[in-house]
């Protein structure tokens, strides 16, 4: 975006407000960040090229900011108007000066002990609509801060965290609503997608991701077992204006890793979903796992693509799985179009003609234990991917690591872990990762850049030709988009567990991303 | 902080006691080595601080936030469950923090007493422009602060000829002679009734 200008008198920044029409019209303002995924359609791309593949090697730290907690820092900001609205571990809020990195304001939520959270006390982002934000927070609550002073404007109830619900996702906010998920499917919850009114914090719907006797799916749960169903949805979706749309996906069925009572396909675990906006109602659902034993949420960030596929035009939804497959679906019906491996897995033989997966019986926890590729952290996870119009790449970071998952049991106990196995490493194997880029048609890897271990950092690409990512050992680095070729890095000294995105800012892009206790803002000299 | 109505680790005694025998996970706070006794006590402590007794006014409530929000005007700078302006102290819960002689003072003579955390600034900027606020956060090379339409300015240092600090003067006028003594009561009971979110 070579010559956009900052229309503002230097130090004066204009809050400004973000109507719905704004979002939806993200990218004609690339310079901000106004959803999760930087756009309803989900890309996790920066059409920003003044930090390009010319220039990247003299990319410097602009400034930090840190953060005074030890929880996972998995923060993916919103930029506009000159301020910067990041989470914080476990459930804050800061925003910041993009001129300086100092902080306006902060909202710090007071908690109650004995939040329960499997994976992490983590937060990953925020939503705004109108003058306000809307922040998910640990222990099962929506908020509405004002935009300006970080102050509460609501605060509702979403589920009892007692029972082990807990938010972690960045909501989106759609037309009036603000749309979230929970997380909880290691403790029986039963999952559910819900909507609330932005001005009043009024639920206006919820989607129960497991069915209740009498509605369609039910029949896939044996007995009671779907009172304690899982299929939690912690990974924020995407939105199709023209379809009114929302497509979210939903994670594993509970008892996790053991099946034994809960038989059938256990609908709507492990599936992408596309909800009518409006009303919460189900429009199709694929499931790409049914009956899973081996913790293969569909958590994952699905990616709207309008293109030409096999002769024709058609709407599409790309989606990079946990459970080692790539997927291309008609997001109008949820046709089943391709499922291509992009990493090691032995759990099914291959997919059929309507994607449905061949097991393998061998590759399920046993008491003895059994090889399983990948691991129950899978090989995608909540980590954002990205796409780039100009190469047709689809950037997305793979977990290569397999475990011995030994089978032990489980029983139903509110707020207590629901689980059915244990993970055990791999004598002698060391785990790793890598950045691939696939082909958005077919999910075949075009290149890989490898990494030392498997890695928990998102993608941006961007206009600039660049693909940022980071590792686990703190290096947050530039490859080429177009050949995967190391163009630039930085050891920051901390995990990098977040979204890096980018900016504009008085005339200059900004790379950001977390790293350890730090969240540190990238630029190049002019 | 602790001198406040509440805190944001320990909303309830049992969270409190949890907090000091455990610490907060994730934090530099750490465990506790006390007796449980102890921990009730420090605790109990703790409870104390930043808390007054129930204020008492002779002004009618109803009438006094007529007038915060409007003949008075307060609501453009401060905030009342999260609406309102952000150049004042967040008045959500005042009545647990101040008694009603305090509160009366303040609005008689807001200059008595100014908050560190609201001082107000003036900066000239190189190119002749003045700017005042209140200050949200300063270092060695930058100044931020937010000016009374609640709008916000942030400078690098070397872009300004001037800073001017004003710890003893408040942005917020007397109201002595803005409001009459009846209407000074109602206010005065409206934040009395101030205890935070129902």
């Amino acid at each position: 975006m070579k010559g956009i200008l900052v229309l503002l008198a230097a130090g004066v920044v204009l809050h400004g407000q973000v109507p719905y029409d704004r979002i939806l019209k993200a990218h004609s303002e690339p310079g901000n960040w106004l959803t999760y995924s930087g756009d309803y359609q989900a890309h996790g791309y920066s059409a920003l090229d003044l930090i390009n593949t010319s220039n990247v090697v003299a990319l410097k730290v602009a400034w930090m900011y840190q953060i005074g907690t030890t929880h996972h820092f998995e923060t993916t900001p919103l930029v506009f108007d000159g301020v910067m609205y990041i989470t914080e571990p476990p459930s804050d809020v800061t925003a910041l000066d993009l001129r300086t990195g100092r902080p306006i304001w902060s909202y710090r939520r007071s908690l109650p002990k004995g939040v329960i959270v499997c994976c992490g006390q983590v937060n990953r982002g925020l939503a705004v609509l109108d003058d306000q934000l809307f922040l998910g927070t640990v222990d099962a609550h929506l908020v509405a801060l004002d935009l300006r002073t970080g102050r509460v404007r609501w605060d509702v109830e979403v589920a009892d965290y007692k029972e082990a619900y807990s938010i972690t996702v960045a909501p989106l906010a759609i037309k009036d609503k603000v749309i979230v998920g929970i997380a909880g499917a290691e403790y029986g919850i039963r999952g559910f997608l819900d909507a609330y009114d932005a001005k009043t914090g009024k639920r206006a719907w919820r989607f129960y991701t497991v069915p209740a006797p009498g509605e369609p799916g039910n029949e896939t749960w044996s007995g009671d077992s779907w009172k304690t169903g899982g299929a939690p949805t912690w990974v924020t979706g995407a939105f199709d204006p023209e379809s009114n749309l929302v497509y979210w996906g939903t994670g594993n069925p509970s008892p996790d890793m053991i099946g034994d009572d809960r038989k059938g396909d256990n609908l709507y675990s492990d599936s992408l979903l596309a909800l009518d906006a409006d009303s919460g109602k189900l429009k199709w659902h694929f499931q790409f796992t049914p009956h899973d034993v081996l913790d293969m949420d569909a958590n994952q960030v699905p990616v709207l693509l309008d293109a030409n596929f096999r002769g024709r035009p058609r709407k599409l939804v790309l989606f990079a799985n946990r459970n080692g497959f790539y997927y291309v679906l008609d997001r109008l019906t949820g046709e089943f179009l391709v499922g291509t491996q992009f990493a090691k897995q032995n759990w099914t033989s291959g997919l059929d003609e309507r994607g449905r997966p061949k097991f393998n019986t061998a590759a399920v926890p046993s008491p003895e234990g059994a090889l399983v590729y990948p691991d129950d952290d899978g090989t995608a996870n909540w980590f954002s991917p990205s796409f780039d119009p100009k190469t047709e790449l689809f950037y997305q970071n793979v977990r290569e690591k397999g475990a011995i998952q030994k089978r032990t049991h489980a029983s139903y106990e509110p707020g207590h872990l629901f689980m059915g196995a244990n993970r055990l490493p791999i004598p002698g194997e060391e785990p790793w990762g890598a950045l691939r880029a696939l082909d958005w048609r077919t999910g075949e890897t075009r290149w890989e850049f490898r990494v030392h271990t498997p890695p928990w950092c998102g993608v941006l690409s961007t206009a600039g030709g660049l693909v940022f990512s980071g590792t686990m050992e703190g290096d947050f680095f530039a490859v080429d988009a177009s050949t995967g070729k190391l163009l630039w890095r930085l050891q920051t000294g901390g995990a990098i567990w977040s979204n890096p995105i980018s900016y504009l800012s008085e005339s200059k892009q900004y790379i950001v991303v977390s790293a350890g206790t730090a969240f540190i803002a990238f630029s190049v000299d002019r | 902080m602790l001198a406040v109505p509440r805190l944001s680790h320990a909303p309830d005694d049992q969270t409190l006691f949890r907090v000091i025998r455990e610490g907060i996970s994730g934090t530099r706070m750490p465990a506790s080595a006390l007796t449980t006794s102890q921990v009730w006590q420090v605790a109990a402590f703790v409870r104390t601080l930043g808390r007054v007794e129930g204020s008492k006014s002779s002004g009618d409530q109803r009438r006094g936030q007529q007038i915060f929000v409007g003949k008075g005007g307060c609501a453009k700078c401060h905030t009342i469950a999260g609406h309102g302006g952000a150049i004042g102290p967040d008045l959500t819960d005042i009545g647990d923090r101040r008694e009603a002689a305090e509160l009366r003072t303040s609005l008689l003579d807001p200059s008595a007493s100014v908050p560190l955390d609201f001082l107000q600034v003036r900066v000239v900027t190189k190119d002749g422009h003045t700017f005042t606020g209140v200050r949200i956060n300063e270092d060695a090379f930058s100044i931020q602060f937010r000016d009374l339409s609640n709008q916000f300015h942030s400078f690098w240092k070397n872009e300004l000829s001037d800073i001017v600090k004003e710890p003893k003067r408040s942005i917020m006028p007397s109201y002595q002679s803005i409001l009459t003594a009846a209407e000074l009561d109602d206010v005065v009971a409206y934040l009395g009734s101030l205890q935070g979110r129902p």
